[in-house]
């Protein structure tokens, strides 16, 4: 063992996972007693095996943050708990160097009934840290928690914000070689993040090991030097942070486009539908600019609505319209081509109509499109798709959150 | 072997600071603190001492096993193996679910797992050593002069602490696997109980086996002391009631057999370890 752990750092090595695969038994009707134990002797034990983890190999280098990305349950936290020792690897082996401390267990081991000062103490040491180590640093812990005021009450009485700020100031504070991190930039209120980001910032500079699973993209693709990519337990991709993170996008995007047009077939199930039909509606499709086929767009996209219709007799100026409704009701949009003075003489036979916005202003969410042809007078319907139709709208470059539109517009400070 | 007890080493801050989790806990919020520790043994010798030595007779079936200079107390006779039962049985009781307890942990943090029950029977220890006051008052006020019996009275309390902490492993190992185990426990601590020879005395099974006249019993004795608490809290009331250097080979086959049952415990306790976070 100390060979091996000799020969890997010699090479700057932090964490080093050799063809790690751990696999768990789900069991059916899992016995839990003696008396079911006894009961069931005869039955055969029926569980699946499930493999959490298949064939990961990657090394993390000295100094290095390294980022795990992946769905949920594509085993990220698993691989986490093997690197930290709390589950064994079914095969394979993993070599760490150094110290190594979660961000996984905040408040872990926490007693309610126990103050927050003695908890400090208790946590340390779960953490693997001496007395007097925390000793030393029990001041910036309570400094770095803002808990000056409640250090000496029960944690119980505790919110649970400052339940978790505390937890937090003690792991950070363990002061590993190898930081393990999963999932706790999001926690506590904005300030606090913005400390928890500046700290584990400030551990990346001081050269030390960072291992990190999140969602935040983003941040990840800030934070990590490389990453790997796990899906269903498999390595998918591994490299610079950034093509990690694109090519991840990309895999997701896909999914939800799919997702979406899902969606959008049941969805049309829902819209009601009404007229005389001499003229009829045969299909809604929507497009991009490069006229290709879509069902998900951005914010400021140009989306190109196209009615299908087919008429079994000689039409008169008939009129064409559509809405825009949000998911929860909201009344977008309503507008027709009579509004917008565009003469039709007459339609016959098979056709269709574009509705083209130029940038779409709407943010992120789900949207139902209808669709009516009318007569001159507007109060006959020859056919009228009620919210039959639907399109997605994800955030592009406009990260607007508040409101229903995105209105083009500047800024500007004197 | 030797590295695991280099990890429990490593590791004693923890172990400690569990330890003092648990007396705190237990203690807190509660106004007489530990005085409870007292307050238990007490009224237990109290009731025991009317309802066994008076309605049940015991005091009289002292009257021919005279301790220390030909005294009779029942009541010092019962604490003197009382306290190291309520030890024994207490420990179990509060380790048997202490891993599954502390699954939070166990599932996110690697530590020697030992550690969780072991601190629960460390617990213990440290209420049984303030239990023990108690029983010094009580020897003293008798005039049991038991000073001298000090160092062999540590050495079976430390014999008696490695049985348990076997046991403790076992316990709450099982207890994760088969969450019924507690209950098993509960019941065979209550048999176990009447097998020890606490409200009765040793004599009392001596004098049944030779007095059956249709059965060859002269076996039974023997068998009855194989029990190792049994021959444990012999031992405690040979020190403490008798005040006499107990017998040797007592001393030797307590001694052995805590000892191997330990280090038995352990290995397979380690052994099986990794499977504990993946079953609570």
């Amino acid at each position: 063992m100390f060979v091996t752990k000799n020969s890997a750092s010699e090479k700057g090595l932090a964490a080093q996972v050799k063809d790690v695969s751990k696999s768990f038994r789900l069991y059916r009707d899992r016995s839990r007693s003696f008396k079911e134990a006894a009961l069931r002797r005869q039955k055969k034990r029926s569980f699946e095996e499930f493999w959490a983890l298949k064939n990961v190999s990657f090394d993390v280098n000295e100094g290095e943050s390294f980022g795990i990305i992946g769905e949920n349950g594509s085993g990220k936290s698993t691989l986490l708990k093997i690197l930290t020792k709390v589950y064994t690897p079914t095969s394979g082996s993993i070599q760490t160097m150094g110290k190594i401390s979660g961000l996984l267990e905040l408040g872990a081991g926490f007693h309610p009934e126990l103050t927050g000062r003695e908890n400090v103490y208790l946590n340390g040491s779960i953490l693997g840290m001496k007395r007097k180590q925390i000793d030393m640093m029990f001041d910036e812990i309570v400094e770095f928690a803002e808990l000056e005021k409640f250090i000496d009450t029960p944690v119980k009485h505790y919110s649970s914000g400052m339940f978790i700020r505390l937890g937090f100031a003690v792991a950070i504070n363990v002061d590993p070689d190898i930081l393990v991190i999963d999932e706790v930039l999001a926690v506590g209120d904005e300030h606090f993040q913005h400390r928890c980001n500046q700290k584990i910032l400030e551990f990346k500079k001081s050269n030390k090991t960072i291992i990190i699973v999140s969602h935040a993209l983003e941040e990840m693709r800030n934070l990590c030097d490389r990453i790997l990519w796990l899906d269903n337990g498999k390595p998918q991709e591994l490299g610079k942070a950034a093509k990690v993170v694109d090519a991840y996008l990309d895999s997701i995007n896909k999914q939800e486009e799919e997702s979406a047009e899902h969606k959008a077939e049941k969805i049309g199930k829902y819209g009601r539908r009404w007229g005389s039909k001499e003229a009829e509606i045969t299909g809604v499709e929507f497009f991009d600019q490069d006229g290709k086929k879509k069902s998900r767009f951005k914010t400021t996209d140009s989306l190109r609505a196209r009615i299908y219709y087919k008429c079994h007799q000689e039409i008169d100026k008939p009129v064409f319209g559509v809405a825009i409704h949000r998911q929860d009701g909201a009344h977008i949009t309503g507008p027709n081509t009579k509004v917008a003075d565009i003469k039709i003489d007459k339609i016959k036979g098979e056709g269709y109509v574009d509705y083209t916005v130029k940038s779409l202003p709407l943010l992120k969410g789900g949207y139902l499109f209808s669709a009516a042809i009318y007569d001159h007078s507007c109060l006959h319907p020859y056919d009228h798709h009620d919210e039959m139709y639907f399109f997605e709208i994800e955030s592009g470059v406009i990260k607007e959150g508040f409101g229903i539109v995105h209105i083009p517009a500047s800024w500007s400070i004197k | 072997m030797i590295s695991n007890f280099k990890q429990l080493i490593e590791h004693r801050e923890l172990l400690f600071n569990l330890i003092s989790r648990e007396l705190k806990v237990k203690y807190k919020r509660s106004v007489f603190g530990f005085l409870w520790s007292f307050a238990n043994p007490l009224v237990l010798v109290a009731v025991y001492s009317i309802i066994a030595g008076k309605v049940m007779g015991m005091d009289n079936a002292l009257l021919s096993y005279p301790g220390y200079h030909g005294k009779t107390s029942f009541a010092v006779f019962l604490i003197s193996g009382l306290l190291a039962w309520n030890y024994f049985s207490n420990s179990l009781v509060m380790s048997v679910g202490s891993l599954v307890d502390s699954g939070g942990l166990v599932k996110k943090i690697y530590f020697p797992r030992e550690i969780i029950p072991f601190a629960s029977v460390l617990a213990n220890l440290v209420t049984f050593g303030i239990e023990l006051s108690v029983l010094f008052v009580f020897l003293t006020i008798f005039g049991f002069y038991f000073y001298p019996m000090i160092p062999v009275l540590i050495l079976i309390i430390i014999i008696e602490s490695f049985f348990i902490l076997g046991m403790s492993l076992l316990a709450s190992y099982s207890n994760v696997f088969f969450r019924d185990t507690k209950h098993l426990l509960n019941i065979m601590l209550m048999i176990w109980f009447w097998a020890c020879p606490i409200i009765y005395p040793f004599i009392k099974v001596e004098q049944l086996s030779t007095a059956a006249t249709h059965y060859n019993l002269s076996w039974v004795p023997f068998v009855y002391k194989l029990n190792p608490m049994a021959s444990i809290i012999l031992i405690y009331q040979r020190v403490l009631y008798f005040v006499e250097i107990p017998s040797l080979k007592l001393l030797a086959y307590t001694g052995i057999f805590s000892a191997v049952f330990f280090l038995i415990s352990y290995a397979f306790f380690k052994k099986q370890e990794e499977k504990i976070a993946g079953e609570i």
